[in-house]
């Protein structure tokens, strides 16, 4: 038992060390650190999320997060509780925003129910879409279909959406007004 | 969609050296510190006296248990405000919330106790000392509460709205204990109105505008 918690102690030790390098700059600590808590943030996400591509979405916000929120870590204070914190809450976070976008959402007719038995097209991460506007996002340029994904089907916001991109908001911003241009355009070529 | 590994080595490569926040209670004691120069300097300019020390007020048990309950809920709402935009710090929150909740309980209750139900109609005058006494408590508690809420656009901003209005409410009882000692009027009605309850009152008008800034500034100083 008390070998067990000086290998916690240990371990929260290296964190704390590793995250206040990190706050200094040092891109090889904060490298070590994230791989290591990732995990575990795996784990804390996955004792409430079922979904395995939601799960990911999830631990890749709160690296995010852990990212934005790094300046908030004080030397003098655990981690594990500041580490955990941010994970649970974007959990919360995400739970919340589905809950949003599934209130927002018309239940699907049975006619698009057999269109899309029978349909073919994208299908991964597309459950939510028509067939033509699935097929048309197919079509977008990798970056523009990237942005108007991260924004409208994941819900994100444009600044977390650019930070996951690594670009900043205004070219997010950019490619996703393309997008929607583009879409906007094949659609109405596809509707005369 | 890029995987985890692949965000933490972009999140690696955009890595900034950061300035970690000042201990929370630094940003209380600044906050403190700042009423306490606004306080002596409204004393030397000869505005809202407080009390001499052989008032007769000063032994009343009904005036220190108000002035007591406006301590708590100011040193309270002030450390839930800052302490829920630090991720990790949600035992202080519950705690600051606690000690706020007694200190208004015990303000309100007192305040209340202290008010004949003969007393509880105003007129015209009375209603513009109410409003000269908690526009003087949101002049002498707006700067603390301004300190508390540049501390949170700096931290974590998950609830501006939340924050920012105990912010307020802890900044406006600062105040609010500099009127009740010093303000004149024995009305209970008046007491309750226009000292207990001026730190909701100027939260309620104040958050919208305060929290909108402080989320202009959060975005400003967010450059991740």
């Amino acid at each position: 038992m008390d070998e067990r918690r000086q290998r916690e102690n240990e371990r929260e030790d290296a964190w704390r060390a590793w995250m206040v390098a990190a706050q200094a700059g040092d891109s090889g600590a904060y490298e070590k650190l994230l791989l290591e808590l990732l995990p575990r943030a795996r784990r804390q996400v996955g004792a409430r999320i079922s979904d395995t591509a939601a799960r990911e979405d999830i631990v890749q916000n709160a690296l995010v997060s852990i990212h934005r929120a790094r300046h908030t870590y004080r030397a003098d204070r655990p981690f594990t509780p500041w580490f955990n914190t941010i994970v649970r809450n974007a959990t919360i976070d995400w739970v919340r925003m589905r809950a949003r976008q599934s209130s927002r959402e018309l239940p699907l007719e049975p006619e698009s129910m057999a269109d899309r038995a029978g349909g073919s097209g994208p299908t991964e991460g597309d459950d939510a879409l028509s067939p033509d506007l699935a097929r048309a996002l197919s079509t977008l340029p990798p970056a523009q279909r990237q942005a108007v994904e991260m924004i409208h089907l994941e819900g994100l916001s444009v600044s977390d959406a650019a930070a996951r991109a690594g670009v900043t908001k205004g070219a997010l911003k950019v490619r996703a007004h393309r997008g929607y241009q583009a879409l906007r355009s094949l659609l109405r070529g596809k509707d005369r | 969609m890029a995987n985890a590994e692949d965000r933490i080595r972009t999140l690696t490569q955009s890595l900034r050296p950061v300035r970690p926040i000042p201990p929370l209670r630094a940003v209380v004691a600044a906050g403190a510190m700042l009423w306490l120069a606004i306080v002596l300097a409204s004393q030397w300019l000869g505005d809202s006296r407080i009390r001499p020390l052989d008032h007769p007020d000063w032994s009343d048990p009904g005036f220190l248990s108000i002035l007591a309950g406006l301590a708590l809920v100011a040193l309270g709402a002030t450390i839930a405000a800052i302490a829920s935009s630090v991720p990790g710090r949600a035992a202080t929150t519950r705690a600051g919330l606690a000690c706020a909740a007694l200190g208004g309980l015990v303000a309100i209750t007192s305040g209340l106790l202290a008010t004949p139900v003969a007393d509880l109609g105003f007129d015209v005058e009375e209603i513009f000392a109410c409003l000269s006494c908690i526009s003087h408590s949101a002049i002498l508690g707006i700067l603390s509460a301004l300190v508390s809420c540049g501390f949170i656009a700096y931290a974590v901003l998950r609830r501006p709205g939340a924050a920012t209005s105990l912010a307020i409410i802890g900044g406006v009882a600062l105040g609010a204990i500099v009127v009740h000692a010093s303000c004149e009027a024995t009305g209970g009605a008046h007491r309750l109105v226009s000292h207990v309850l001026a730190p909701l009152i100027v939260a309620a008008v104040l958050t919208l505008p305060v929290s909108l800034a402080t989320r202009l500034l959060s975005n400003r100083l967010r450059r991740d």
